[in-house]
């Protein structure tokens, strides 16, 4: 019996950990499914894969091998740890070996899994004695080899940011990639969502527009971890028909998946024990018996105090770290390095990080996964989990739950999460405001014809808007760039307008930017005295600046986090489709006018409010999208007009943290609004707007599965146990009143009879 | 998506989501000819449509600020090679160059800004003749930048100021956007990073109007600033505006007369001559030490020792005790190390050169362990600025660790 098998019983026999446990889930292993080499694949690049004991590939390799070798773009979509990089590594160093003269492009969300990309590919090209030329090109490569990267690079890999800002406005720099460019590989694709998604849509169509400047139309190669709607976001991405490929013909050992649930310390306020303390617990259990594990936890302080936990839970010698290592942004480059490699090797026993080691960088199979608190989507803690699982053995992932209501909701739903899974990554590339932005970009990069479509957007106005606002000139039928500005630079990628407000850190004699947030944000998230959190580390605001658009913030650690009191005004402008039976739904256009008047500090874990303060700002407005669920009198069966606005209260507070499950959105990506008597509906009415300027497809989608979202919403309630409502549900009675809950309850048996 | 898109704008415009770039003011329909310099302006047919150029007229025999212009003819590509740092520059004939200067719709540079005044200059017998493209419409470019190419074509050699990293990648930018061949030059001089080499010991700035001013004996009154010329075009485009468009013209032609009598002066400045101060010998000196011109690297570095203030003395000496180190003259040049310990506060090469002295050449391990020791203090109370390669922390107490263990083995 391996030394987990021994743990995995001892636990199964302690009555007081198997309390705590919701779901147990055995996934059996799983043999391999193989396909011979395709014929297509050449001959010295099997030789090659041979050398490295690879003498078959697995059925989504081969089946990718050959839908692009049949010219077809294509979205594999398996799970971590599959062999996923074969899929587009052996179509594009096979065109490499055709044809010395083919480029292409490589994007990854993160610099860091691009170094090690550049690693791989280098290697399996030592093996082929092919002179592959392989680069990274972002913010850190050298200017001196910048020049040789654009001149000769076979395979170029980037991110979308550097794409949007450094190459395609310089495009004619980069003649020999763009007019031999055969493949373009997006990899992990699912992060191209919500704004950043719909702004790497809109990069894409420059890319694509560029690339036919020089006569080439690149076949696209995404790869993606599992979502719902895989196909959908390949085709919103790229606008060309996607071939899928679902079917993951890796072998799997044999993996214990435990979710597990704190026990309530305080019935009345459904407060459970810290889980940071419970990760404490499993994972001595795990690295006491010298099973290599890695523990996932969302902050970098988290990382700091488990660290400090376990060292010490091992009664080891001051300075000796026992092969425990901590991993997050902020450590060096050389540090990580040696973890990663210390992990490869078995010298580290385990590892604590942020989600810093989620994504594919290569630190071989640990054996057991522990994640404090869901990471926020079923699909990061699919990769989390995929961290641990050998080829051979048995493996284990422990989810331990916090406090907060999605956790609550996964823990007591776990279904929800074993299941087919409900994610939808959306993006809405035609948010006029993204759109209207790239389209500068796209103008700036190449004069745009009258009638030339920009992807599927129509952008005839948009180009006639920009000529007005002398940013185009219009001659022969065609706009050109005629400013004195480089678009590029004035957009993020990671948010929806340009008018964002800057957050400096001013705890170090030398300020630095630290990031931005849009301007209908800024007075909820960097008002004076709010809590900022960033990079898990957490900073109060000294100054807002909002005519500078600054917000002066210092390093704090405080047990509070702060909410703005907001007062939001929401009008519906226009809408796009409704559907009326017993009650009305509908999404459409709506203008939000917010004024934040105060705010509350509010503790961690027990939401307790221990201060407020005064916020004077002016009112803020914004355009977005929004779905709203209006409840004739008829539906209501006699609720009184008090008990109809405790149960839209309930509602308001439940329904985005719920929804924004479905979105892999964070929970404040969607807010809630209700009128109990709307002005556009006349009646008692809950919104919930994506809490974007123009929208980023949220609305659009909960009014096609609003009854799915809804229906969870209800497992929710029921399941707390709370009496009268807690913040883990409708929220605590004292906001929602005595009757909140059944009432909510109630507005949710309307909707979904 | 429904909704009129104008109009749905139009609102994210007011409430600020969409930043606007200002007025929305009203176009300008058919502008009459453009007509600007009776007498010096020509239209002409190209395969591409019909284009615009102005030329003028320069006499080499006369003056552009203090400077003749006619010095051009003298100069020698074997004077330029030096602050040009490029043996090639051998080859160079001003005489046979194309003297290039843009004028464009932003700095920012990238596929979205245009070059709307090309002006090129070149000697033609017994005058400097000067050529300005100009851009009326967007639609000539094509027809501007052919014309252009062609002529630009017939000559070898290319001088521009900031032109490598400016002035001919955006060249390049608008030809590959046409579809037209690159300017390529067999040799090109920029006379911004030669003027720094020459003259920045002595300069704050090196910009082309600091440099008119401190040696060219020019004062611009009246001239555009850099900032606001896209902004002219943008008004002689939207409103058919002209009245500062002259202004520009002017402007580019005083730079291309400029960086002749420029090219005149770094040729000279490198040939050893008309050189004012000390500034100027220890910059010419430490080039040629570059270049392995020793003997001349030895002469000018001595004027400077002779004749400078204190601080560049002490680097002309700095630089001195190298040409000897290379030399293998090790007497002489510890000599001078000896002497330069101390008096260059800020830089630790005299202490690190005469450890190494010590260290292989003499064998005195203890004078070379308290020279590095002494390395060390200064750069752990900051009395040196942040020092990389052997000067940095880490490899002084490299240095330190050897020569104790050197020290204890010899004990």
């Amino acid at each position: 019996m391996s030394k987990l098998e021994a743990l995995l019983e001892q636990w199964r026999e302690n009555l007081g950990f198997m309390a705590n446990v919701t779901r147990w889930e055995v996934l059996p292993a799983v043999e391999g499914s193989y396909s011979t080499f395709p014929p297509a694949l050449d001959r010295r690049l099997q030789e090659a894969l041979l050398r490295r004991g690879i003498d078959r590939l697995y059925s989504h390799q081969a089946a990718a091998v050959e839908a692009t070798r049949r010219g077809e773009h294509v979205a594999v979509v398996t799970p971590t740890a599959s062999g996923k990089t074969l899929c587009y590594n052996l179509p594009v160093l096979n065109a490499i070996m055709e044809d010395p003269e083919s480029r292409a492009l490589y994007l990854f969300p993160t610099k860091a899994l691009s170094q090690d990309q550049v690693a791989e590919l280098c290697e399996m090209a030592d093996g082929i004695d092919l002179e592959l030329r392989a680069f990274t090109y972002d913010g850190d490569t050298e200017p001196g080899l910048r020049q040789n990267i654009r001149r000769s690079g076979h395979i170029v890999v980037t991110n979308p940011d550097m794409l949007h800002a450094g190459i395609l406005p310089h495009h004619t720099k980069w003649i020999k990639l763009f007019q031999n460019l055969k493949y373009i590989v997006i990899d992990e694709m699912h992060q191209y969502r919500g704004v950043f998604g719909s702004h790497v849509a809109n990069v894409i169509r420059r890319l694509k527009r560029v690339c036919l400047f020089y006569g080439t139309r690149p076949q696209f190669i995404l790869c993606s971890a599992t979502i719902a709607n895989p196909g959908e976001l390949a085709r919103t991405l790229i606008e060309e028909p996607v071939t899928e490929i679902t079917e993951n013909g890796a072998p799997r050992a044999e993996k214990h998946f435990i979710f597990y649930n704190p026990p309530v310390v305080n019935q009345e306020l459904g407060i459970r024990r810290s889980s940071l303390l419970e990760v404490r617990r499993v994972a001595s259990d795990l690295v006491g018996r010298g099973i290599q594990s890695i523990v996932f936890t969302r902050s970098r302080l988290g990382v700091e105090v488990l660290l400090t936990y376990l060292r010490n839970g091992l009664k080891t010698r001051p300075g000796d770290d026992s092969g425990i290592r901590g991993y997050r942004g902020g450590y060096l480059p050389k540090e990580r390095r040696a973890i990663e490699a210390g992990l490869r090797s078995g010298t580290v026993k385990a590892v604590v990080s942020t989600n810093a080691l989620e994504l594919g960088i290569d630190i071989g199979q640990m054996e057991a996964c522990v994640i404090t608190g869901y990471p926020g989507t079923v699909a990061s803690t699919w990769q989390q989990a995929g961290r641990a699982g050998r080829r051979s053995g048995k493996s284990l992932a422990v989810m331990v739950a916090n406090s907060e209501p999605l956790n609550q909701y996964l823990v007591s739903n776990p279904d929800y999460f074993f299941g087919r899974t409900p994610e939808r990554a959306l993006a809405n590339p035609d948010n006029l405001i993204i759109l209207t932005n790239h389209v500068r970009c796209a103008a700036f990069e190449l004069p745009f014809g009258e009638d030339e479509p920009f992807g599927s957007a129509p952008v005839r106005e948009i180009l006639e808007f920009l000529e007005d606002e002398q940013v185009l000139y219009r001659s022969e039928g065609r706009f050109h760039w005629m400013e004195d500005a480089y678009p590029a630079e004035e957009i993020s990628l990671r948010s929806a307008t340009r008018e964002n407000v800057v957050i400096i850190d001013i705890s170090n004699p030398q300020p630095k930017v630290i990031g931005e947030v849009d301007r209908f944000g800024a007075p909820m998230l960097v008002h004076e005295e709010a809590i900022y959190m960033h990079g898990g580390q957490q900073y109060q605001v000294e100054k807002l600046d909002f005519a500078e658009k600054k917000a002066f913030v210092r390093r704090v650690d405080v047990n509070y986090f702060t909410d703005a009191n907001l007062a939001v005004d929401l009008k519906v402008l226009d809408t796009f489709s409704r559907d009326i039976s017993a009650i009305e739904r509908a999404w459409g256009e709506v203008r939000i006018n917010a004024l934040v008047s105060m705010f509350k500090k509010i503790r961690f874990n027990t939401h307790e409010n221990i201060g407020s303060g005064p916020v004077t700002l002016p009112e803020s407005e914004m355009h977005t999208t929004a779905f709203w669920v209006a409840f004739p009198a008829a539906s209501l069966g006699g609720m009184t007009t008090a008990a109809v606005e405790e149960g839209l209260a309930g509602l308001a507070n439940l329904t985005p943290q719920v929804a924004s499950l479905f979105m892999m959105g964070d929970p404040r990506d969607l807010r809630a609004v209700c009128q109990v008597k709307a002005p556009f509906t006349d009646l008692p009415t809950l919104f919930l707007y994506d809490n974007f300027p123009g929208g980023v497809g949220y609305s659009r989608e909960i009014f096609g599965i609003y009854r799915e979202i809804f229906q969870a919403a209800r497992r929710v309630a029921v399941n707390c146990r709370c009496s009268g409502g807690c913040p883990s549900c409708v929220g605590p009675a004292h906001q929602v009143g005595e009757h909140g809950k059944t009432h909510t309850l109630r507005l949710l048996e309307v909707i979904l009879r | 998506m429904s909704g009129d898109i104008r109009s749905r704008l139009e609102r994210l415009r007011r409430s600020g989501e969409l930043q606007s770039a200002g007025t929305l003011e009203g176009k300008t329909g058919d502008r009459p000819p453009f007509f600007l310099f009776p007498g010096e302006e020509r239209e002409t047919e190209t395969d591409a449509g019909r284009c615009y150029y102005r030329e003028l007229c320069f006499p080499l025999a006369g003056k552009h600020g203090n400077a003749y212009l006619n010095g051009l003819i003298n100069c020698r590509g074997a004077d330029l090679a030096l602050p040009g740092k490029n043996p090639a520059l051998v080859e160079f004939s001003p005489g046979r160059s194309l003297f290039l200067d843009i004028e464009t719709t932003g700095l920012s540079g990238g596929t979205g800004t245009w070059a709307f005044l090309i002006g090129m200059g070149w000697v033609e017998n017994d005058i400097f003749r000067l050529r300005q493209y100009f851009l009326r419409h967007p639609r000539e470019e094509k027809a501007m930048l052919l014309h252009f190419t062609r002529r630009a074509a017939q000559f070898s050699d290319l001088v521009t100021f900031n032109g490598r990293a400016f002035d001919l990648p955006l060249i390049v930018t608008r030809q590959v956007l046409a579809g037209l061949p690159h300017t390529s030059p067999r040799l090109h001089l920029d006379l911004l990073p030669c003027s720094r080499r020459l003259w920045k010991e002595r300069l704050s700035s090196c910009s082309l109007r600091s440099l008119e001013e401190a040696l060219l004996g020019l004062h611009r009154h009246g001239d555009i600033p850099g900032e606001e010329i896209p902004y002219v075009y943008f008004s002689y485009l939207r409103r058919g505006e002209t009245a500062l468009l002259r202004d520009v013209f002017q402007h580019n032609v005083l730079d291309i007369l400029s960086m002749a009598t420029l090219l005149t002066r770094v040729a000279r400045a490198a040939a050893g001559e008309d050189l004012e101060h000390p500034a100027d010998y220890y910059s010419l000196g430490k080039l040629c030490a570059e270049a392995g011109e020793m003997d001349k690297a030895v002469r000018c570095l001595q004027k400077t020792a002779c004749n400078g203030d204190e601080r560049l003395t002490h680097l002309a000496l700095l630089q001195l005790s190298m040409i000897l180190k290379k030399q293998k003259q090790w007497d002489e040049a510890a000599k001078l190390w000896r002497e330069l310990v101390g008096c260059l506060p800020y830089d630790l090469t005299p202490y690190i050169e005469l450890a190494k002295y010590y260290e292989h050449q003499a064998g005195e391990y203890e004078a070379a362990l308290s020279l590095t020791r002494q390395a060390v203090e200064r750069t752990r109370r900051r009395f040196s600025a942040p020092a990389t390669g052997e000067l940095s922390l880490p490899a002084l107490q490299h240095r330190l660790a050897r020569l104790r263990r050197k020290l204890g083995e010899n004990i």
